[in-house]
């Protein structure tokens, strides 16, 4: 997949979001403040304002850097401080690589969940969108050659994942400080990250062509 | 509550607003919503100083911006960080082509914004570099010195950077002497009484008619001591034993000596502070080469005070003595 592609899979995976607006702000409400789906939603339009256009050619680094730039721009918070993060040292991570393989989708995963433990302090386990993500990187680095099984494959991870939160309690951010009450609701921000997966999956299913 | 506000919600802006108007010949704003300010004459063809951090604070953090101190500030809603957009803002206002120094306080949030906000500034080609201030000595234990909140040593550690990068030291220098400035200063905090969020309407946290916190932080960050309030002369010998039990002075060393009121404490009261901390120091043969005794670092309407000390070689002696001014700070 080259940047023109990669713009091309944003573009179609990330209007799916919106729809994610109302799920993901009542569950934040249960147990953080409740801008979770404007974050979200807010910042995958601004994402999509910004990507560059069809006809340009660009590097994949370039688009994961406008992503990231957009994302946080929208609405600011700490996640998607950390969501930016770690699209940016997903993009370093790229360098000047004109196409996106396999191994290259594995380096950009373990790069933003590399950059979000750092920063955010985090470790799976804490009930935050790393227990969605970190499994989903297994599932990559385990999974077939396929991609549309790879994908498939992802999605359920992050799907366990996110279930097995509901279980947690939170240890980080603003939902740390209602400790026990957290448990029983699924995080927010691994329930974002899988709609995002589930969203690529259905794009590139539909309407995005196979590198 | 009983504060002189319209909206709660608008207090940030409109106290942003005032002070845009107050002084339009010293600062300028540079976004959209007025988030980002920079000195009147920024960039210049200075390296840029840039902090930043939540409102409640004044003087911090605004306030320092100005010749001889600070080009940009990124300002947050009450105690809670500015967004890496309004960083970038005074970024970007900032760098004359020479890089730009993030120097602010270590609070989560502010570090997390400032790296993001670092990393966006780098997409622009503009060079940064960060020194955190972690000087609140009873925050954490020596062996967790990193951990530390930055408070009162700020406003020490803008002036000399500030100074650096007023008379052309390069981005590697200016950051040099900050450094140098932040692992000079040590500081301690007393509340006396907490302060109240506009939005909250509720004290930050509990503390008991006749009561003091020794270690306080400030935004009501819980201290190391709790107990009856005793007089200044005792306060005064807990915070210089806390201050000196972590950096050693010894006789003919030269110190550059804080004491700051948290918001409602009297300027009277601090220099009681003053005079007895002056006094300790003067008996073990430490000189205070510099003092300011004010309000310079607050926690909205909290009663208490905190004591800045910090440790002199020559070359912080003379960026210290270097001339400096701002809507807050004149030298």
């Amino acid at each position: 997949m080259n940047g023109h592609e990669l713009a091309a899979l944003l573009a179609a995976a990330l209007p799916l979001l919106e729809a994610s607006r109302d799920e993901l702000r009542d569950l934040d409400a249960a147990i953080g403040d409740g801008d979770l789906g404007i974050t979200v939603a807010d910042g995958a339009a601004a994402i999509l304002r910004d990507l560059p256009a069809g006809d340009e050619s660009v590097l994949p680094a370039k688009v994961l850097q406008v992503a990231a730039a957009a994302f946080s721009a929208a609405n600011p918070s700490t996640l998607s401080a950390l969501v930016a993060g770690g699209l940016l040292a997903a993009a370093k991570g790229l360098g000047e690589s004109a196409e996106v393989d396999r191994a290259g989708a594995i380096g950009i995963l373990s790069a933003a969940i590399e950059r979000i433990k750092q920063r955010g302090k985090s470790v799976p386990g804490d009930k935050t969108i790393l227990d969605a993500m970190a499994p989903s990187l297994e599932a990559l680095t385990h999974g077939p050659d396929d991609s549309t099984e790879s994908l498939s494959l992802m999605v359920t991870a992050a799907r366990t994942g996110v279930e097995s939160t509901t279980g947690l309690v939170s240890r980080r951010g603003r939902a740390a400080w209602v400790g026990d009450r957290s448990i029983g609701h699924p995080d927010g921000g691994g329930t974002a990250y899988l709609r995002l997966l589930e969203a690529f999956q259905r794009a590139w299913s539909g309407t995005v062509a196979l590198p | 509550m009983r504060k002189l506000i319209n909206r709660p919600g608008d207090f940030v802006d409109e106290f942003v607003d005032g002070i845009l108007k107050a002084h339009p010949d010293e600062l300028r704003s540079v976004s959209a919503d007025h988030r980002a300010l920079v000195r009147v004459d920024a960039p210049g063809d200075r390296v840029g100083i840039v902090t930043g951090g939540g409102s409640g604070h004044l003087p911090l953090f605004l306030g320092y911006v100005g010749r001889g101190l600070l080009s940009g500030v990124a300002i947050g809603g009450v105690f809670s960080s500015p967004s890496p957009q309004q960083i970038l803002a005074a970024t970007r206002a900032s760098d004359s082509g020479r890089g730009v120094l993030y120097l602010f306080g270590n609070y989560g949030g502010d570090v997390l914004n400032f790296e993001l906000a670092g990393e966006l500034a780098e997409l622009d080609d503009i060079l940064t570099r960060t020194v955190l201030l972690a000087d609140d000595v009873l925050s954490a234990p020596p062996e967790k010195a990193e951990s530390r909140r930055g408070v009162g040593g700020l406003v020490l550690a803008y002036k000399c950077a500030g100074a650096a990068a007023e008379r052309g030291d390069d981005l590697k220098e200016v950051t040099r002497v900050a450094e140098a400035a932040a692992a000079a200063c040590r500081s301690v905090g007393v509340g006396l009484s907490p302060s109240i969020l506009p939005a909250a309407g509720k004290a930050t946290f509990e503390l008991p008619d006749g009561q003091m916190e020794i270690g306080i932080g400030i935004h009501g960050e819980p201290g190391s001591h709790r107990g009856p309030l005793e007089t200044a002369d005792q306060i005064a010998d807990r915070m210089v034993a806390a201050v000196l039990a972590d950096i050693a002075l010894v006789a003919g060393d030269r110190v550059a000596v804080l004491v700051n009121g948290m918001g409602a404490t009297p300027p009277e009261e601090l220099y009681v502070l003053y005079r007895r901390v002056y006094d300790i120091l003067a008996a073990e043969g430490i000189v205070v080469h510099r003092s300011y005794v004010g309000e310079y670092a607050t926690s909205l309407e909290m009663a208490g005070a905190s004591l800045t000390m910090m440790k002199l070689d020559d070359e912080l002696a003379e960026l210290i003595d270097a001339p400096a001014s701002s809507p807050f700070f004149r030298q």
